[in-house]
């Protein structure tokens, strides 16, 4: 198992409503889980309402495998203007 | 440079890194922005103020009541009109310095080509996740940078993409292109000064981009939560598999 923290962005914060504003999520994880597993499985939001998937600050692929201490954010997509 | 040039853009030719060579600059660029909504009313007056010297603004739309809580480049008086002929009229009240060249209908395919390929920066303003991928492909064929920012609600998004440098990610390497992502201002709704702030944001990295100066968003997604009004910032590397930007049409012939 390996711990990481989750925070949920913007829009994405109804999934978890009892966060506050601006609070990282701590997670126990099985290891060799990837950011698709964690998005849909674990945390159960829908793929499709995320654009924007960082780890430790950098943008990553959802294939990325999570490991002990990730920090990870998630936003929904924005194209208004 | 005139006198009254001189004194119109004293504040600006203090800072160090533009001084007269810098204004001189900027008054012979040429800028394509692409929108003239609540991101493109604050690029066109902030770029038009600070002396870009050539404005091709496209725009097929018309002023609405709806539009003005957030669009501050058109007014109560412009409702019906043409959004081009609108936004001109306060361009030139603006600065006179400034030509600028308004294009009343979609601009697409070769005729967005041709402009992109005129201008030295090209700024996206648009509102849809289709208009966007369509700047950026024709961008990178283009060789041209683009400014892009999009806001919602009460959040935002800006960067940078540096598409005629080879080691730029480009907005195809943010974004994957399956089917409409996005909502729009009008379903979701959106809160005026978010996106002034993303706009004059747009137009800073502009100013930067034609004189060089600084260090830009290029390589770096700016974020904005503006109900905590947090800024985030993420790392955007290029993707290696981009079906836009990972090979350069010069390889593939130097490949095949």
């Amino acid at each position: 198992m390996v711990h990481i923290t989750v925070k949920l962005n913007v829009s994405l914060r109804k999934y978890r409503s009892s966060l506050k504003i601006n609070e990282e999520m701590p997670i126990l994880i099985p290891s060799d889980t990837t950011l698709a597993e964690l998005l849909e499985h674990i945390l159960q939001i829908p793929a499709e309402e995320v654009a924007i998937h960082m780890v430790n600050g950098i943008k990553s692929d959802m294939d990325r495998i999570l490991v002990e201490g990730d920090k990870v954010a998630f936003w929904p997509p924005v194209a208004g203007g | 440079m005139e006198d009254a040039s001189l004194l119109r853009y004293s504040r600006q030719i203090h800072i160090s890194g533009i001084d007269i060579a810098g204004q001189e600059k900027l008054l012979d660029s040429r800028v394509l922005l692409i929108g003239l909504g609540g991101l493109g009313s604050p690029i066109a007056m902030y770029l038009a103020s600070s002396g870009v010297g050539h404005l091709v603004i496209s725009d097929f739309d018309h002023v609405e009541l709806s539009n003005l809580q957030r669009q501050i480049i058109h007014g109560t008086g412009d409702i019906g009109a043409p959004k081009a002929e609108s936004a001109r009229s306060t361009i030139e009240e603006l600065n006179p310095d400034v030509t600028v060249e308004m294009i009343g209908h979609r601009l697409s395919g070769d005729e967005l080509l041709a402009q992109i390929e005129a201008a030295d920066v090209v700024v996206d303003a648009t509102d849809n996740f289709g208009s966007r991928f369509e700047l950026n492909r024709l961008c990178h064929q283009a060789r041209t940078p683009l400014v892009s920012g999009a806001a919602i609600r009460m959040e935002g998004q800006v960067s940078v993409y540096r598409l005629d440098l080879p080691d730029s990610p480009c907005y195809r390497c943010l974004y994957p292109e399956t089917g409409e992502l996005g909502e729009r201002c009008a379903e979701t709704g959106v809160l005026g000064p978010v996106v002034g702030i993303i706009g004059t944001i747009e137009a800073t990295e502009t100013i930067k981009v034609l004189l060089d100066l600084g260090e830009t968003l290029t390589g770096r997604l700016l974020i904005l939560d503006a109900r905590t009004m947090e800024w985030s910032v993420m790392k955007l590397t290029k993707d290696p598999n981009c079906p836009v930007c990972s090979i350069s049409p010069g390889e593939a012939v130097s490949n095949s």
